[in-house]
């Protein structure tokens, strides 16, 4: 039981409820030192420490700490101490508490040993990273945030009547290997969800890039990350898991290709990678493990450093696209090279962090003899170098303006501000991490659940990769004029949610009407709307002031119609 | 530069199957890494900015009620 | 195991004591507000001070004569009781806090009426609470309804004394329903005295069970908001917000669900419902509540109006978790008794410091306010979070039993219903958080920190706390408690 105060989340609540009421400075120092502590404790924290516990009668396990938990409880820490270093001056009101109980329950998530334990980390998770969102105060952070907040809360509702459901037919609450059943795969689709596996991942890309520069960073590491360590625990070996994250990982390509916002481009491209760890966990195999815990330990270094990099620009210039950027380079030279690092990293160029984790995973997926697995996502990773090595850094430091003038004078087209020493402390520790990791890459398999036995720089595998990405260089080259970034967004699965239900939300919930509620379910759209104003006209005013009187029939016929569905399913189902 | 970029292209690309040939160290078949590489890339650019065209790509302010155009002008320092 | 003990009597007793002091106070309001403070605080004693002996499995009780020949009055301690009646007699302690600086910062005429019904109605929950059979708990059951109007008509205009006749017309109109039931039931069985089971058996024949079920549960439902007989419980919401957060969390509502806990547990039991197509029936209705209730809450700008409907809502997920008659449905209907009560209350307390120190009642006036009144805004943050069932609040442990005892039951319709019924619950208590926190201040005042006064801040921040608490482990042995009751009733897990 003492081992509980071990807990590596500890620290990191206690911190959250404290950095709710602290004053400024001492929110800063608390957004650093919670994370710090919980470092030391891992470092105490054996592999094999299990605490079990009871809970209202139900037996828990509220700590088990094996190679696979603190291989990612490491890297969580590792990511909050960056986060909070890069955010140290430039944090709003609630964002430490919001980012602190985030990492934390993301760490909880990881130690936890049961169902119920795991439900509660998941859904402190949840809201924090959605207070994480709206901490932006501005933008529109608050309206992504709150459909990131119920996408997740759909999740986590699945968890709760998958893992109850899952008790009662089994007894047991322990979460371990699941076998395949009504339950079990109810906890596979929160998994999914935050995993961001499309089809469900409208949620990502659609809110990552509208939190604060801090937020996006700290967004970055945990939500998809805890879900694929909750899958590499619960569903390895999965055989659809392999093709959802070959799918992810194109999928986030194709999007990357029309993407214009900078920091959404990035998010696609969590998309992608994770869909690599996926596809591994997927796989199944010890070695496939290890390559999706190292892709996800070096990915959480240099996807943080890549949005530390853009958050900077953003930072600096109050602007976050491509077509609005261009012409930095010489007044962001710094800032300009340490995302490259991460680019590099990214790319699996060897020598960096990338190289030696993706590699593995890839490998593991060819040792499994999955040749056309293998293919797509050397090509998936194609993409990738495309994006993030070339085309991003290109439309965001040089674009038409080319590299630009060195200082402000002359009033140029976009005024630089000054970036904070801090930021780019944080983005040096970063890079260095992800170098380092390039250079010794037992540093990274040390920490895996699984021995490796794994050499990255043999000569046909650094061959093979430099020759990959440089013809995608020239790829690059061939095609300049078609890679300009548009002015556009792209539709993604949200559209169902943001649009086409637009029509039954107003019905339910009432409100203004907006502008136009057309394509492409203009028919039924345009129905409901009617069949809206009618019902409308009957239910009590949503903002007005005199007690509701209920046309009864109204309410009634609802009343009636829910209670007949219901009735029926009850009877037939039970 | 158009011309200058092509000419370098198929050249490394020739000299990239040459070396495989040679060496015999052949994956699936020589010149695979330099293919994945750039016809991957080219495949990656046309299929998204077909899919863009006929059938992703809106306008910025399709979503009602989002703030248009680029306003991160809160997040600067 | 009945142990004879004057306790059970002493809690009903102590609050009409406080009632009678306080009216003899009246020229003092310094010292009616310290009287009606100190009788809860005593109460509370008392009947924390049993809590030792029911764990063990001693059930304290007391009789007081006959009030018609061969109908006693009995009151026990028995564990359900004991739940209702610890959380009353806690949540009264600081209700009585928080109304003393409402009436005073509203500045509320009658004061001393006011403090007198408070501390009457408190008193006849206790009864309810600690009825040992049918007949004392209809008794005291009407009593609450009596003793509840002057507060809801409290402050005197054309509108609260509209919404005071609705709300005698629905609770007294059920109370003739259970009294039918309770007539039938005494004719035919003779002893009414509740038994962990129920006490029925088949006295009363396969039609004659359906009616008096029907019968209670029509008159039952009234208070508790069962649709469609809820429409008195928005209305009353004219009332002071210590009386409604009263009526909400504890006492009157709380009475309702509380009957039918008794009624499905101890006076049919489990064997004769099972497989009675009223008790599937009566888990569908209270399913529908859920649902279109929650649906109109979305719809209320009004915040007390909303949390009103939220209110519905509840009440009916605890009728439903105990006519699901599994082990785990009981304990968790118990349960979300305790919690629903800690959470609401906190979120009524918040909705009155926020109109007591802002004259602001809609949600559409709250941006901004976290900044100006963040404890209070912390407060409702945190009970939004445990009324929508998410850890670590208590919140979160009841729902978790309940869906359990519906899987238990087989009803994986009604346990798929409340698990998502919680995404309703979210959807209209998240947006005033976000609003509260999220949002550029309404007004330029707004910006400064400047939170209602400490007597009303106090006792809903603790109230938020204990909704805490609970979630965080079995602490304050409700889990214990309500786990035995579940046991005796249904016959273990």
């Amino acid at each position: 039981m003492v081992d509980l105060l071990l807990h590596p989340a500890l620290p990191l609540l206690v911190a959250a409820a404290l950095a709710w009421w602290a004053p400024a400075h001492i929110r800063s120092v608390l957004l650093v030192a919670g994370p710090l502590v919980s470092l030391a404790q891992l470092s105490r924290l054996a592999s094999g420490t299990a605490v079990h516990a009871t809970f209202y009668g139900m037996d828990i396990q509220p700590l088990r700490a094996d190679g696979l938990a603190l291989a990612f409880g490491w890297i969580f820490a590792i990511a909050a101490i960056i986060a909070g270093i890069y955010g140290w001056s430039i944090l709003r009101r609630r964002e430490p508490s919001a980012a602190l109980a985030y990492a934390g329950a993301a760490l909880g998530v990881v130690f936890s040993g049961d169902l119920l334990t795991l439900f509660v980390f998941w859904e402190i998770k949840a809201v924090a990273s959605a207070f994480v969102i709206f901490a932006r105060n501005g933008g529109n952070a608050n309206r992504a945030g709150m459909r990131y907040l119920f996408t997740h809360l759909v999740g986590g509702k699945l968890l709760l009547g998958g893992a109850i459901w899952h008790a009662t037919t089994t007894g047991s609450l322990t979460f371990d290997a699941f076998a395949m059943s009504g339950a079990t795969s109810l906890i596979l689709v929160t998994f999914l969800v935050a995993a961001a596996v499309p089809p469900l991942h409208p949620w990502l890309p659609d809110a990552y890039p509208e939190a604060s520069v801090v937020g996006t960073v700290f967004l970055s590491a945990y939500t998809t990350k805890a879900a694929v360590y909750a899958l590499a625990r619960g569903f390895a070996g999965t055989e659809i898991l392999v093709w959802l994250g070959v799918a992810m990982a194109l999928y986030g390509v194709v999007y990357a290709v029309l993407e214009n916002d900078v920091r959404r481009l990035l998010s696609y491209h969590i998309i992608s990678q994770v869909g690599y760890m996926v596809a591994a966990i997927g796989i199944g195999t010890d070695m496939a493990i290890n390559g999706a815990t190292a892709h996800a330990f070096a990915h959480i270094l240099y996807k943080g450093l890549l949005l530390m990099g853009v958050g900077a620009v953003i930072h600096a210039t109050g602007k976050s696209k491509m077509t609005e950027l261009g012409g930095i380079f010489r007044r962001m030279r710094g800032v300009f090279a340490l995302y490259m690092v991460g680019a590099v990293s990214i790319s699996s160029v060897p020598l960096f962090s990338g190289f030696v984790s993706k590699e593995l995973a890839v490998y593991a997926a060819g040792l499994d003899e999955r040749t056309l697995v293998v293919i797509l996502l050397k090509i998936a990773s194609v993409g990738t170098f495309l994006h993030t090595g070339l085309k991003l850094p290109f439309g965001t430091w040089f674009g038409h303006d080319g590299a630009g003038p060195r200082t402000n004078e002359g009033t140029p087209r976009i005024h630089v501000g000054a970036v904070p020493a801090t930021m780019i402390i944080a983005m040096a520790i970063s890079a260095a991490l992800s170098f380092a990791i390039g250079m010794m890459p037992e540093l990274l398999y040390n920490v895996l659940p699984y021995p490796v036995d794994y050499h990255p720089y043999e000569l046909t595998k650094v061959l093979e990769k430099s020759q990959i990405l440089l013809f995608t260089a020239l790829g690059f080259w061939l095609l300049l004029d078609k890679l300009h970034a548009d002015a556009t967004i792209s539709l993604d699965t949200d559209v169902v949610y943001r649009r086409w239900a637009t029509p039954l939300r107003l019905l339910i919930v009432g409100g203004e009407r907006p502008r136009d509620v057309r394509r492409p379910f203009a028919v039924i759209g345009g129905r409901l709307a009617a069949a809206r104003t009618v019902v409308e006209s009957r239910l009590p005013a949503a903002r007005g002031s005199e007690p509701p009187v209920y046309p009864l029939w109204t309410l009634g016929a609802t009343f009636l119609a829910v209670a007949l569905v219901l009735l029926v399913l009850t009877l037939r189902l039970s | 530069m158009r011309r200058l970029a092509l000419l370098i292209t198929v050249l490394a690309f020739a000299g990239a199957v040459t070396r495989d040939v040679l060496t015999g160290e052949v994956h699936y078949f020589p010149g695979y890494a330099a293919t994945i590489g750039l016809f991957g890339c080219i495949a990656i650019i046309v299929v998204s900015k077909w899919l863009g065209t006929v059938l992703l790509q809106r306008r910025e302010d399709y979503y009602p009620n989002d703030i248009p155009a680029d306003d991160q002008e809160d997040l600067r320092g | 195991m009945d142990t004879a003990s004057t306790l059970p009597v002493l809690a009903i007793v102590i609050p009409v004591v406080t009632a009678i002091c306080i009216v003899l106070a009246r020229r003092t309001p310094v010292l009616r507000d310290v009287l009606l403070f100190a009788g809860a605080a005593v109460t509370f004693v008392v009947i924390a001070g049993m809590v030792p002996a029911v764990l063990r499995g001693e059930v304290p009780t007391s009789t007081l004569g006959a009030l018609i020949p061969g109908l006693e009055v009995r009151l026990q301690a028995d564990g359900m009781g004991m739940v209702f009646a610890l959380l009353a007699s806690f949540l009264w302690v600081l209700a009585s806090s928080y109304a003393a600086g409402y009436v005073r910062g509203a500045d509320e005429r009658h004061q001393t009426r006011f403090a007198v019904f408070y501390a009457l109605c408190l008193a006849t929950t206790f009864g309810v609470a600690f009825s040992a059979d049918l007949f004392t708990f209809f008794v005291f059951y009407e009593l609450l309804t009596a003793t509840t109007y002057p507060l809801v008509t409290h402050k005197g205009t054309d509108e609260a004394i509209r919404a005071g006749r609705k709300y005698l017309g629905f609770l007294l109109s059920g109370g003739v329903a259970v009294l039918l039931g309770l007539i039938i039931v005494v004719q035919r069985t003779g002893d009414v005295a509740f038994a962990p089971g129920g006490f029925i058996g088949d006295s009363l024949g396969p039609t004659l069970t359906t009616v008096v079920f029907l019968l209670f549960a029509v008159g039952f439902g009234t208070k508790a908001g069962l649709m469609p007989l809820h429409a008195w419980l928005p209305a009353a919401m004219v009332a002071p917000t210590p009386v409604s957060a009263l009526l909400h969390a504890v006492a009157v509502v709380k009475a309702g669900v509380f009957a039918f806990g008794r009624l499905i547990g101890f006076v049919f039991g489990p064997d004769v419902l099972r497989g009675e197509f009223v008790a599937t029936l009566l888990a569908v209705v209270a399913g529908t509540t859920i649902v279109v209730a929650s649906g109109i809450a979305l719809r209320q700008d009004h915040l007390k109006r909303r949390l009103a409907y939220s209110t519905i809502a509840h009440l009916a997920y605890i009728v439903l978790a105990f006519a699901l008659l599994s082990p785990s449905g009981f304990q968790g209907a118990l349960l979300h008794i305790v919690n629903h009560g800690a959470i609401k209350i906190t979120l009524f307390f918040c909705a009155g410091a926020i109109y007591v120190h802002t004259k602001r009642d809609r949600v559409s006036q709250l941006d901004g306010i976290g900044r100006k009144m963040p404890v209070t805004m912390t407060a409702f943050a945190i009970a939004s979070l445990g009324l929508v069932g998410l850890p670590p609040m208590g919140g979160f442990v009841s729902k978790w039993t309940m869906v359990r005892g519906a899987y238990e039951s087989g009803h994986t319709v009604l346990a798929a219903l409340m698990v998502l019924s919680g995404l309703l619950t979210a959807a209209y208590l998240f947006p005033i958080v976000l609003r509260a926190f999220f949002r550029p201040a309404a007004q330029p005042g707004d910006r400064e920190r400047d939170d209602a006064s400490p007597l009303m801040v106090a006792p809903l921040a603790i109230t938020a706390g204990v909704a805490l608490l609970l979630g965080l482990g079995d602490w304050l042995s409700f889990g214990a408690l309500t786990a035995n009751v579940a046991a005796t009733v249904m016959g273990g897990r």
